[in-house]
């Protein structure tokens, strides 16, 4: 009896895990198929990765030793480009966080503006900033101020998202006994939601603190200033040795930010 | 029975806010740097307010779209569709070993553990269009270059955050089959890998949505795709057709969004 009810099991076990393999067999071929249809449509190939190589390394090569007399000069872009993240950071938390509390549907007055105002949320989030940027560069012309616009509209919807998932997520026993107890909703919201969801909230600012960092660097690109305006005017002037330069100051700078920002992480949560 | 006052005292001194010279210095810091920020950034609502109807009238020579551009771009999205996933899949396979590698708890040695792990901040270090712009140079336009630029970049990415899952596995299984005598591979393998699988899952699929979106934006850089197409149209001043680009590329990562996070649930 004990024995047919362990074969029973282990029958039924290896019959899972038979069907388990298949699933895995059908998903793997799958990935396959369109990894190989991807390499091709992109003509990503070994021969051409093999025959890039010398040009990669010869790039490399006119770019050694970098060339350490531009720091000086790179001193006011880059800190430009902190100053746009800064002000792309914190500019969009006085959007986000009441656009936040009329998406979440725990605080939103009302369904149907939580629909609309999670698509308008969704919009921001959804053009990466170097579009705004170049829209905006069209529209107020160069400088860093456009920059500044373009990380605050995609922070807006960024932070958004981030802080009405914190507020969704938050206790609802608090706020029911406030609302019980008579608080009127802006009481239920800052002495019910905030304290409970503030930690989560900074984190996640902080996170796109770093983001927009990493994204400012880029924005001048499209002619929005700070160290990436340098990097460009380098490159399209083929002056290698100054692009390792800004290569360097660039990856030291988001290191130590990353630093920070896990210091002060540790420090809230 | 005297403890309960005492803690609410002590509960109502911790939330009340003093001002100490050291608060004070450090707000008047972080006074100063904002205050730096917005005239170095030359940031003035004047400027702002005036650069409204500029930015109004762009928009009303973005409006309506056009239409018939829309059968143009169907080979760039497929484009940028491409380079999403070809560049998720070799990334997300390169990054395992090197995970393997920078992982501090199962790392063969700090010989190989600290130059790995210096790799994978550099590789991350430097942002995909940077990336994509050095490679353009190097082995020409096309998305060969962003399908580079961006593995070089996942790997940076999702290395370090495997290996910080790997690192946070519960050491219990590992020590087990160390003991046992299983070898570093067999206890990456079976002890640590079943813990980190649906992590390592997660960020493939987060990194696919994120690669697709940023594939638009290398497009910037002349590595292919709807971004391209959106770039191409805005410095050329075809307002109606960029508009297009953009509505179809907004849908787009709308679509695998959703779909990866169909995906998430199904798997986690």
């Amino acid at each position: 009896m004990n024995t047919a009810v362990t074969s029973d099991v282990l029958n039924a076990i290896m019959e899972e895990r038979r069907t388990n393999r298949r699933q895995y067999m059908v998903i793997g071929l799958v990935v396959l198929a369109m990894t190989l249809w991807s390499a091709w449509g992109t003509e990503f190939n070994l021969p051409k990765l093999i025959e890039g190589l010398p040009m990669i390394y010869d790039l490399g090569g006119r770019m050694l030793p970098p060339d350490f007399t531009i720091l000086e000069d790179l001193m006011w872009p880059m800190i430009e480009t902190l100053e746009m993240a800064l002000l792309g950071t914190t500019i969009p938390i006085f959007f986000a966080l009441p656009l936040a509390f009329l998406c979440a549907v725990n605080t939103t007055p009302h369904p149907m503006v939580s629909v609309v105002m999670r698509l308008l949320v969704g919009t921001f989030r959804t053009v990466p900033e170097l579009i705004w940027a170049m829209v905006l560069v069209t529209a107020v012309g160069l400088g860093p101020f456009p920059g500044v616009l373009a990380l605050t509209l995609h922070s807006i919807g960024g932070l958004g998202k981030f802080y009405y998932e914190a507020i969704e997520s938050a206790d609802p026993g608090v706020m029911e006994a406030m609302e019980a107890a008579g608080a009127s909703r802006f009481k239920v919201v800052w002495f019910g939601v905030m304290p409970n969801v503030l930690p989560v909230m900074m984190s996640s600012t902080l996170f796109y603190w770093e983001y927009n960092n990493r994204a400012s660097t880029v924005l001048g690109l499209v002619g929005a200033g700070g160290i990436g305006l340098a990097l460009t005017h380098a490159l399209h002037d083929f002056r290698y040795p100054e692009v390792v330069t800004c290569l360097i100051l660039i990856v030291l700078i988001l290191v130590v930010i990353d630093r920070i920002s896990a210091f002060v992480r540790g420090k809230i949560i | 029975m005297s403890s309960g006052p005492t803690l609410n005292e002590e509960a109502l001194r911790a939330g009340s806010f003093k001002m100490t010279p050291l608060r004070m210095g450090a707000i008047l810091i972080v006074a100063t740097i904002y205050w730096q920020s917005i005239k170095g950034t030359e940031m003035s609502i004047q400027e702002f307010v005036t650069g409204i109807p500029a930015i109004l009238d762009l928009l009303g020579q973005m409006f309506p779209p056009e239409w018939s551009y829309l059968k143009r771009l169907g080979w760039p999205v497929v484009e940028t569709l491409q380079i999403g996933i070809i560049s998720t899949v070799i990334a997300s396979i390169l990054a395992l070993p090197m995970a393997f590698l920078a992982a501090k708890n199962v790392s063969p040695h700090p010989v190989i553990y600290l130059p790995i792990r210096l790799f994978l901040t550099i590789c991350r270090g430097v942002s995909e269009i940077i990336w994509a712009l050095l490679f353009v140079v190097a082995v020409g336009l096309g998305p060969f270059a962003g399908v580079i630029a961006l593995i070089i970049y996942c790997v940076g990415v999702i290395g370090k955050l495997l290996a910080e899952a790997v690192e946070a596995v519960d050491p219990g299984p590992l020590e087990a089959m160390t003991a046992a005598g299983a070898s570093r591979w067999k206890v990456f393998l079976y002890g640590a890998w079943p813990q980190v699988m649906p992590l390592y899952l997660s960020y493939c699929l987060y990194y696919w949505d994120h690669n697709t979106r940023q594939a638009v934006v290398l497009g910037f850089v002349g590595a292919g795709g709807v971004g391209y197409a959106l770039f191409f149209n805005i410095s050329t001043y075809y307002f109606e057709k960029a508009m297009m680009a953009m509505i179809v590329l907004i849908l787009m990562i709308v679509a695998i969004d959703r779909f990866c996070l169909f995906l998430r649930r199904k798997i986690i």
